[in-house]
């Protein structure tokens, strides 16, 4: 795979990345916007190279899994700049309303030690507009469900261009 | 015949690796979303839901009116993601007992999201209001449906390359 070959995924997780930050959207990034962005970054891959043939299913897991990782970074890196931005965001905002839900259950100590980094998350958000902790479960979350999507999202763009191509022919 | 005979024989040993692998996945994927359900309340699964929360915040909008509650307690995910995940856990479940050949058309896949889009339409956008029953029911046949295909995907053309 050339260093040129990284572009469609790029652009497309790219493009997955922004549409994924517009509110409303957030929630369907994963299971439409992002397989849908691995299903472009082979279709735009193969119109860029002028590729007309059958698309191999290495194809479909390295498009799919890299259009998904880098969506995942860009989505994490445009999460961590508007956090940094405006000091807040979805978690903070909700945790008041988690916290008085769970002392509600009468917990004890279990609760406290939770809370306590929960607490300090959204603290360091509030103060500094960054958390170590909060950027690193964000990038895992992300890294994780969106490569997953994003490789479930190539192989069914290869099946759909492969039933294409087969037609046209 | 000796060779074809163990190169089918270490076939189906992937297979069923391949396939009991994707199955815990899925599974784990389920419990998570379902612990607090699951385990009726435990402590150590409501001290664990803001985290997990947080996590399953990426795949779905967790809009409160959208949500099962079973045993007392909402699943992590609405009814629509619940059913796509169930169903792609039943299916992986059937699957791994019956060692099918799975081969899936893409027009059943077509169907599937074409009714999924239509109950998002009907519900949110035409009644304007939403109805869980047809959301889960919506969402575990497009999950079985969905799982077969990349299963089929998987297999067809990666595992079965990969030994020829």
């Amino acid at each position: 795979m050339t260093s040129k070959k990284y572009v469609s995924p790029m652009v497309c997780g790219f493009g997955a990345a922004v549409l994924s930050i517009i509110p409303g959207f957030k929630a369907f990034a994963c299971c439409l916007i992002v397989p849908f962005a691995a299903f472009f970054s082979l279709s735009l891959d193969r119109r860029i190279n002028k590729i007309s043939g059958k698309v191999s299913s290495r194809q479909a897991v390295t498009f799919g899994l890299l259009t998904g990782l880098f969506s995942a970074l860009f989505a994490t890196a445009f999460d961590i700049l508007l956090t940094f931005l405006t000091h807040t965001n979805d978690f903070t905002s909700s945790l008041p309303q988690t916290e008085a839900l769970l002392r509600s259950y009468n917990l004890g100590t279990l609760l406290e030690q939770s809370m306590h980094i929960l607490k300090k998350m959204a603290k360091d958000i509030n103060n500094y507009g960054f958390s170590t902790l909060y950027t690193i479960s964000m990038l895992m979350s992300n890294l994780i469900i969106n490569s997953v999507f994003g490789l479930i999202g190539g192989l069914l763009g290869t099946s759909y261009i492969n039933k294409r191509n087969k037609m046209t022919l | 015949m000796y060779s074809l005979r163990s190169n089918s024989f270490s076939m189906s040993k992937h297979k069923i690796y391949f396939r009991l692998f994707i199955f815990l996945l899925i599974g784990a994927w389920c419990i998570g979303f379902s612990l607090k359900s699951l385990s009726g309340g435990s402590a150590l699964s409501l001290v664990s839901s803001p985290i997990l929360n947080l996590f399953y915040h990426n795949v779905c909008h967790q809009a409160d009116h959208k949500l099962i509650i079973v045993n007392g307690f909402s699943l992590l995910v609405c009814a629509r993601c619940s059913g796509i995940y169930l169903g792609a856990l039943i299916t992986s479940v059937f699957v791994l007992i019956s060692l099918w050949n799975i081969k899936v058309s893409l027009i059943l896949f077509k169907f599937a999201l074409i009714i999924l889009v239509a109950d998002v339409i009907i519900n949110n956008i035409i009644f304007n209001d939403y109805n869980k029953l047809s959301a889960f029911f919506t969402g575990l046949f497009f999950g079985a449906v969905c799982f077969l295909m990349v299963i089929s995907i998987i297999e067809n053309y990666i595992l079965i390359k990969k030994q020829l």
